[in-house]
């Protein structure tokens, strides 16, 4: 790809995200027209003298906030994963890194704990389980691209049974769960967005760093380790920072589905598969994408609104479909 | 030069590679050869600790690579797998992949890393192809670019773990071409190669294994007089001589 369709096309991108964001803010079941939100915003931070400010701060802003950071966290999530499992198949919803989440947010609620950082913290202690419990699969047995999703498909069976269970035995947690297992942002609070969100930033920011690394280790293990790579130390970094950046979306978002899959293979497709570029535009476009899904799942049925989730489950289950029957052996020299 | 001095070598816990004596020399290219499973691959992996030693040792320049971390060896040994993914990045990109060992944190690349790298190409000979995507080449130019990665990688030797395999004959011979250049050049080249034409034309010296231990090691004649091919494969081995060469006819052994 030459260097100015590549421009072009993360030019494209981050405009794209604006509009996005400039949207979800003025849209919804009251709409804020631009005279207004340029009221608001010269209001100053937090001031809610104006209707009109009132939902911008406290709705609109957490929402769209949310939006912006869960897509991008679960995006470069997802194009890690894929990297470091060598298998594009691989997202953390579908290798059970959300599901782990899951459960551990929802032991969290069933033991009272609501606050932010012990939400994200547990939601990150649960995605690195999973994580952590698919890889060691998949090394103890040697694993093939197919067997580590079969063994990650299990995983998120097992976790998820887990959660309903708990959710039956514990209604104040089930109740909180009911929500969080479809996913979606109605109920996001800064309380909760604040420490998730300092947990996505500084992952995203610790991996933009390392795309060398994963660029290496994508090759596979033994060509990473000919190189001078200590694969096993550099794989479970990525896969911390994997979880991290998925742990900390699903805190606040709940199990959003497919976003881990479908953009990083809609930013190779586009962009490169070398990841010092496609990080960035996979967080660009993962925050863009959740931002106009989260934004027609509120506007298409208004004044209805359906969780996102499952407006994520219409669109991902056809293109994991897609990416099946599509699906090439590995290439291998 | 690597000198293995009785190791063993195994992976899951399991001895595939019985106290292994062999050295290999700069200018020199080995080949390993002998069955499947007797423990050639394992023996390359041990040298890059793919497959860590249980025990013995193993020296690079006289200096145990226990004593150096991952970087360190990659410096001194480049190893090219057996089973390789061709990705959808540049040929550039690729090769500089091989400066990996010689960067640290953050890895951005130097003028000297760029320079290194773009040599490689020339010497592999894809220098045209370094905005080309490797997963578009044939085999062939990927064998290639994966050698032009070793190269940029700078280590005193190099490993190929059978480099032939999916290459078509003009493919194969314009890689022993090139492993005699790098024997030239002053690398040690150790190869596993299951064509046993090739690998005696080619090698200064064989070695032979069979079921994890070593059986013989010397030079081509050598190792074809010692009768430890039929050995090791069970197999007769005759020899007759072409314009090309000695080339070496096996035929299973009459019961």
């Amino acid at each position: 790809m030459n260097k100015y369709k590549e421009k072009l096309l993360f030019t494209g991108a981050v405009l794209l995200l604006l509009l996005s964001i400039l949207l979800s803010t003025c849209l919804g079941s009251v709409r804020i027209s631009f005279a207004e939100l340029m009221e608001v915003i010269q209001l100053g931070i937090g001031n809610v003298a104006t209707p009109a400010a009132r939902i911008f701060w406290y709705a609109r802003l957490p929402r769209t906030a949310a939006c912006v950071l869960s897509g991008a966290a679960l995006a470069v999530s997802g194009a890690v994963i894929q990297g470091v499992l060598t298998n594009k198949l691989a997202s953390p919803g579908i290798i059970g890194v959300n599901a782990g989440a899951g459960l551990a947010v929802t032991i969290c609620c069933a033991f009272g704990a609501f606050s932010g950082w012990a939400i994200a913290g547990a939601a990150f202690g649960g995605a690195i389980a999973a994580v952590m419990l698919v890889a060691l699969t998949a090394q103890k047995i040697g694993a093939s691209r197919t067997t580590v999703i079969l063994g990650g498909v299990a995983v998120n069976s097992c976790l998820n049974a887990a959660s309903e269970a708990i959710s039956i035995l514990v209604p104040d947690a089930g109740m909180q769960a009911a929500d969080f297992r479809v996913g979606g942002f109605s109920n996001v609070a800064y309380a909760r967005l604040l420490p998730a969100g300092i947990l996505i930033l500084v992952g995203l920011c610790v991996l933009f760093t390392l795309t060398n690394e994963l660029d290496v280790i994508s090759l596979g293990e033994d060509t990473a380790q000919g190189l001078g790579m200590p694969v096993k130390k550099i794989r479970t970094v990525f896969l911390g920072l994997s979880a991290l950046l998925a742990g900390a979306a699903v805190s606040f978002s709940g199990l959003l589905g497919f976003v881990g899959l479908i953009v990083p293979h809609v930013a190779r497709k586009l962009v490169t598969n070398e990841s010092g570029k496609l990080l960035p535009f996979c967080a660009i476009v993962g925050a863009g994408f959740v931002t106009i899904c989260d934004l027609l799942a509120r506007t298409m049925f208004s004044p209805y609104e359906i969780p996102v989730g499952i407006l994520m489950s219409f669109i991902g289950g056809p293109f994991f479909l897609f990416l099946l029957i599509n699906r090439k052996g590995g290439h291998s020299v | 030069m690597i000198e293995l001095k009785n190791v063993c070598a195994g992976y899951d816990g399991k001895t595939v590679l019985h106290d292994a004596n062999v050295s290999f020399e700069p200018g020199k290219i080995t080949v390993l050869v002998g069955p499947n499973g007797c423990g050639k691959s394992t023996l390359l992996k041990s040298l890059v600790r793919i497959n860590p030693h249980s025990s013995g040792e193993i020296l690079i320049g006289g200096v145990s690579i226990q004593k150096m971390d991952q970087k360190q060896l990659a410096r001194n040994v480049a190893y090219l797998a057996q089973n390789k993914k061709a990705p959808d990045i540049s040929v550039m990109k690729m090769v500089l992949h091989g400066r990996f060992a010689h960067l640290s944190y953050p890895r951005k690349y130097r003028q000297k890393d760029i320079e290194i790298a773009k040599n490689a190409l020339k010497w592999a000979g894809m220098e045209a192809e370094s905005e080309k995507i490797v997963s578009k080449l044939s085999g062939g130019m990927q064998q290639k670019v994966y050698i032009a990665m070793a190269l940029a990688q700078d280590a005193d030797t190099i490993l190929m773990d059978e480099p032939t395999t999916y290459l078509d004959v003009v493919h194969q011979l314009r890689l022993m071409e090139m492993a005699r250049q790098l024997a030239k050049a002053g690398k040690a080249v150790v190869m596993v190669l299951h064509d046993l034409t090739q690998a005696l034309q080619i090698a200064d010296q064989v070695v032979v294994l069979k079921e994890g231990k070593i059986i013989a090691q010397g030079t081509s004649d050598e190792i074809y007089e010692s009768g430890s091919l039929q050995r090791a494969f069970g197999v007769e081995v005759e020899r007759v001589h072409t314009k090309s060469g000695w080339h070496y006819l096996c035929s299973l052994l009459e019961t």
